[in-house]
């Protein structure tokens, strides 16, 4: 069952080889290896040739300019954590991911090209407005994250294509949070997440963001509930509250599964925001 | 697919003929014998298999051999010759710290890679340095109290070190 | 040595090396491996097995390999390779056995089983319903048991409480998985494992291949962890890795995947039970009990965890008049077995949790209204039994009072983020086997060899599973002979050399065994001077244990360990998540052996214990185990540990070695309730099973109704 493995010695041997053959990339192998494993011992079940990509030096690094930070796809979720440009509530969700070991291995590329449910980097994503660069041998594209997830374990990638960089425009957020609800204090996955970030000014909301991760199959950010805060004062906002609760609960559409439960993921969501409204609006 | 994979093993160097995508954690067990690095979940979630490549912890059961070329690996077969491992190893015989043992190489492990970056840890940072570490045995406190004992016997083998994530 | 010398354990430093062997690290040349083909369906009759071509030095091992096609446990109700039907969703069918690995996976994704599938029960409700019957016996009850004492129909005038209370699956998730190699040599056969009980093993194996004593042998691998998974299950991967072994006459290894052990070995049975209480003056003066529990397809050893379950549920009070029910029903879910505790965590639940419930009600502090109950010396037990020894749960609740400060505590109030709660329980447990068990089924037999160069060998058939066996035994002969603990030699035993001490279960193997060979040592020490000789002991029941295996009347254990125990809670006012901050407990183990040792299973067990009370969610859907993984099934992690203290009041056991008891399964077995009920108190609702989840709290205090969840 041994299948053909690809290992390019540059980003240009990598995009010209993925041209020719449908390949599994594989990156730091945390999902993969899980999600292909048959028998302890045994081989992968890769019924298509193998790229590995882990250790390209073009995607690895973070840079940033001005506007913009720049994250290779193939940083582990640990050196994303521990770069200085990272936005802050980036690393809150990167720190409630798994456990050490797996955020020394585990790369924001895989966790954004899996597309997991349960993916937690992606709600922050979401939020923080990312693109994604996708290369291939001869293009290269830049989509919103929220077009580039279609849905759970779907994407936009085309054939012959790669993650080659995730974009976050820089922008202060006064306030961050990411609420992970797992199932234990460490090492789990979500059942649901809430993250929220606003911007008071002179006592008006000049930003507010929203976004839910592992209720749907695709993390939910609506800028139009959003904007209902926006560029009101901070009592305004303050009466929108519910306007702005009930507006998510018709988005949210959980499962009942061998984690959680519908009703308790889309009530509990609901509260965190609900909590997280209260104390944002108050607190100025 | 078998290709040549070198890597540095232990402070040696070596070279075998295998499939890239195996795993470290079989390479390890089946090719060189080090059966100090255990399977328990081989998901990622018990840290049994833990070792040192570049001197990152990683599970080995996750790691294909592709992503250790030219790479140095470090098991607990090569940490135990180390100073820094037998003032750990006080530590847990001391406290208690080990009941059936098959967790134990994996949070030695996790022990090192703890101290190399905070060297004087607080309850709380050692629990977030071995949360990926399951041991169903020992209920952590013995677990908690050895790493303190360490410190408390040889904190200054790991002291200059940065402290990160 | 003396016994209260603090002692490091003999077998750490090879352990924190990764030096010791485990099954997996053991070279075996010419080695095979086997793969079980398992069942898809959980009831269906197997049509046609239609397997590819089969490669040459590749097999395929079933039904047809096997002298006798029967897993020797209590009864022989289940096969080792499925016959005609399977009756659970992942039954072995056969084993795939070659050197690769890719291969005999190949072999497997391309073999296609026929069903004729049949109507399957998957909860006890069904099998009571009856509307499907799988087992040949009356309403899908394996067996039934009821007694009483007192006279409950005589009470009157009393205040009546009820509850139903249940449990769910718990995965013993040893760190080890579950592994046998069969090895055939010179007409011998012999099987390696990571086992609890060689001579289960070795008695199953007689009985499925027409070997004998001479040429069956057993030998324990270095065992990483069981909690009672390793009791009966290892005989049925014996018997496999036998037949395979014996028909291709080298060695066969059969290890699982830990997916398939999560979701096909044994596991804590989920139960179900009724009380009803009857109130007179502020005490319970009568009690009514009827629990099920579910066995999945075979019957196992779950009589033996139904009376382990019934025989101490007047737990740690007295109740004059009492009935009690207990019945194992047949599902086709995965079949459930051992786990530390064996029935008495699912009916200690049930039982704390009802006085817990009953004094709420009542409006009396728990602590008190169950301190208000204990049960005395010289008082009858639910089997009609008298505690002939020293009773010190006084003792216990002051020192537990003291150390928890649970006076104060309770009046602790609610933070802005937090409900505050707090819970306490006071729970017995039994050592040994259960009534005449060790003196009629087990016998326990033990054997010290001196040697010429003044070493003295520990013969028992007793493993060192984590729990310490091979620190604590040598310690207790090293003590009694005076020597040094290094010379006293505890080998991982190897039926060949070692006599049937019997299995290491039901907190039997300090107190029982450890006894044995405290009486053999002094022995030993008494003819030290010889060069070389073997001293025998064997078991034999004390003077006041009266046991009728036909009525269950009498004494149903030998001895009892007792606990209490606090727990205080958390619960996040918006998501409803649990924190347990603290757990105090007071334990009475007789004479702790080694206090690292005791200290060790009291952790653990708090541990395991509050995984079963508000974590280890485990469940069936339709026949198949939904949570298969480490992720999935989320036991705590180091970060989830709360802060444990605890305190021993000594009470020597006059027939265990230097007064020690029973202590391994006792620390978990209050937890769970000790948990459920600091939840009731902090949200000020009930909870009627465990484990308490945020999703069941939720359900509890916002959809009040009860019945619906």
């Amino acid at each position: 069952m041994e299948v053909k493995s690809y290992i390019p010695i540059d980003l240009e041997d990598c995009l010209g080889e993925l041209g020719n053959e449908n390949y599994w990339l594989f990156a730091g192998g945390t999902d993969l290896m899980i999600r292909k494993r048959q028998w302890h011992g045994a081989s992968r079940k890769f019924v298509r040739p193998v790229m590995f990509i882990n250790d390209l030096k073009e995607l690895n690094g973070i840079e940033s300019d001005d506007d913009y930070i720049y994250i290779k796809a193939c940083n582990s979720l640990a050196e994303v954590y521990e770069n200085d440009e990272a936005p802050e509530i980036l690393k809150k969700a990167i720190v409630s991911m798994a456990n050490p070991e797996i955020r020394n291995m585990a790369t924001i590329g895989g966790n954004v090209a899996n597309a997991a449910k349960v993916g937690d980097t992606l709600p922050v994503l979401f939020l923080l407005d990312a693109r994604v660069e996708l290369r291939s041998k001869n293009e290269k594209r830049i989509r919103k994250i929220s077009d580039f997830i279609k849905g759970k374990y779907q994407t936009d990638l085309r054939k012959g294509e790669l993650l080659y960089q995730i974009i976050i425009p820089k922008k202060e957020y006064d306030i961050n949070m990411f609420y992970k609800v797992g199932s234990r204090q460490g090492d789990t996955l979500s059942k649901l997440s809430v993250s929220c970030t606003m911007n008071i000014e002179n006592n008006f909301v000049n930003d507010f963001r929203v976004a839910f991760g592992a209720i749907n199959n695709k993390s939910i950010r609506d800028r139009y509930i959003e904007e209902k805060l926006i560029n009101k004062s901070v009592s305004e906002a303050e009466g929108l509250i519910y306007t702005v609760l009930n507006g998510y609960q018709d988005l949210l559409y959980g499962d009942n599964d061998k984690r959680s439960t519908k009703r308790y993921r889309e009530e509990t969501a609901i509260k965190i925001l609900h909590k997280f409204l209260k104390e944002a609006l108050n607190e100025k | 697919m078998q290709i040549e994979i070198k890597f540095n093993l232990n402070g040696e160097d070596v070279s075998i003929m295998t499939d890239p995508v195996r795993r470290l954690l079989d390479v390890l067990r089946e090719d060189f014998k080090l059966t100090g690095v255990k399977e328990g979940c081989s998901e990622g979630e018990c840290g049994a298999c833990v070792v040192f490549v570049n001197d990152i912890l990683v599970n080995s059961c996750m790691v294909p051999m592709a992503n250790v070329i030219n790479k140095k690996v470090m098991s607990i077969e090569g940490f135990k010759q180390t100073k820094e491992f037998e003032v750990i190893e006080k530590g847990f015989l001391e406290a208690g710290a080990v009941q059936c043992g098959f967790c134990t190489p994996g949070m030695i492990m996790a022990t090192e890679n703890l101290l190399r970056n905070i060297s004087n840890p607080s309850v709380e940072e050692i629990k977030e340095g071995l949360s990926g570490n399951i041991c169903r045995c020992t209920g952590y406190q013995t677990i908690i109290e050895a790493v303190q004992l360490t410190v408390k016997d040889g904190g200054e083998l790991w002291k200059s070190n940065l402290t990160s994530l | 040595m003396r016994i209260n010398t603090r002692k490091i354990r003999t077998d750490g430093k090879e352990k924190i090396r990764g030096e010791n062997k485990y099954l997996e690290d053991l070279e075996f040349k010419n080695l095979y491996y086997a793969r079980t083909l398992r069942s898809e369906v959980s009831r269906g009759i197997i049509k046609e097995i239609i397997y590819p071509e089969i490669p040459e030095n590749y097999y395929i091992v079933d039904k047809n390999d096997i002298y006798r096609n029967e897993v020797k446990m209590v009864e022989v109700d289940m096969p080792i390779f499925a016959k005609d039907q399977v009756n659970y969703i992942g039954e072995p069918i056969s084993l795939i056995v070659g050197q690769n690995k890719d291969v005999i996976i190949d072999i497997i994704n391309n073999t296609k089983v026929i069903y004729e599938e049949l109507p399957s029960v998957y909860s006890m409700e069904e099998a009571k319903a009856n509307n499907v019957t799988i087992i040949e016996k009356e309403n899908n009850e394996f067996v039934s048991h009821e007694f009483s004492t007192g006279d409950i129909s005589s009470l009157n005038n009393c205040e009546i409480f009820d509850g139903v209370y249940e449990t769910t699956y718990q995965e013993q998730l040893y760190m080890e998985k579950q592994g046998a190699v069969g090895d055939y040599k010179d007409g011998e056969l012999i099987v390696y494992g990571s086992m609890q009980c060689p001579y289960y093993v070795k008695n199953a194996l007689m009985h499925a291949t027409g070997y004998n004593e001479i040429n069956t042998r057993v030998i324990q691998t270095d065992t990483g962890g069981a909690f009672g998974g390793k009791e009966e299950y290892p005989s049925l991967m014996a018997c496999q890795v036998a037949a395979a072994t014996l028909k291709i006459k080298n060695p066969v290894r059969l290890i699982f995947d830990r997916r398939e052990d999560i979701m096909y070995t044994t596991k804590r049975h989920p139960s179900k039970t009724y009380i009803k209480s009857y109130v007179k003056n502020n005490k319970i003066v009568g009690i009514d009990i009827d629990i099920s529990l579910d066995a999945g397809p075979y019957i196992g050893l779950s009589d033996v965890v139904l009376q382990r379950a019934l025989f101490t549920l007047n737990g740690a009070y007295q109740i004059e008049n009492a009935n009690i029910k207990g019945t194992v029903y047949a599902t086709n879910n995965v079949f459930t077995g051992a786990f530390r505790g064996f029935g008495a965590p699912q009916s200690m639940f049930a039982l704390e949790q009802h006085f817990n419930q009953v004094a709420n009600k009542l409006k009396i502090d728990p602590f008190e209204f169950k301190k208000s109950h204990f049960v005395k010396q010289g008082q009858k037990t639910v089997t009609n039994g008298v505690y002939v020894e020293k009773i010190k749960l006084d003792e216990i609740a002051d020192k537990l009072e003291k150390l928890s400060d649970y006076k104060n505590k309770m009046k602790l109030l609610d933070t802005e983020d937090y409900y505050y709660g707090i819970g306490v329980s006071f729970v017995p447990h039994g050592g040994g086997f259960t009534g005449d068990g060790e003196a009629e089924h087990i016998k326990a037999k033990v054997k010290l060899k001196k040697n010429k160069n003044n070493t003295v060998e520990i013969l028992i058939a007793n493993v060192e599973m984590g729990q310490g066996a091979k620190t604590a035994l040598p310690k207790i002969v090293a003590s009694v002979i005076d020597i040094n603990l290094e010379d006293v030699i505890y080998n991982n035993p190897d039926t060949k050399y070692v006599p049937d001490s019997g299995p290491t279960v039901a907190s039997r193997t300090t107190m029982v065994v450890g006894r044995l060979l405290y009486k053999a040592a002094e022995k030993v020490k008494e003819r030290f001077n010889e060069e070389e000789f073997i001293i025998e002991e064997n078991f034999k029941a004390p003077d006041y244990l009266v046991w009728d295996p036909e009525t269950f009347q009498g004494n149903a254990y030998m001895s009892y360990s007792w606990s209490g125990n606090v727990a205080e809670v958390l619960v996040d006012k918006i998501t409803y998540d649990v924190t347990v901050k603290n757990i105090y407990g007071v334990y009475d183990v007789g004479y702790p052996i080694d206090i690292k040792l005791v200290e060790g299973q009291i952790h653990g067990g708090i541990i395991q214990g509050m995984g079963m009370g508000m974590m280890e969610n485990m469940t069936s859907k339709n026949g198949k185990i939904e949570q298969n993984n480490f992720e999935a099934y989320s036991v705590p992690t180091i970060k989830d540990m709360p802060h444990m203290e605890f305190d021993l009041v000594i009470n020597e056991y006059d027939d265990g070695p230097y007064g020690a008891k029973g202590v391994g399964e006792l620390t978990l077995v209050g937890i769970p309730p000790a948990i459920a009920s600091a939840i009731e108190n902090a949200v000020n609702k009930e909870f009627f099973k465990v484990p308490v989840t945020p999703e069941y709290i939720l359900e509890v205090k916002e959809y009040a109704d009860r019945n619906q969840i």
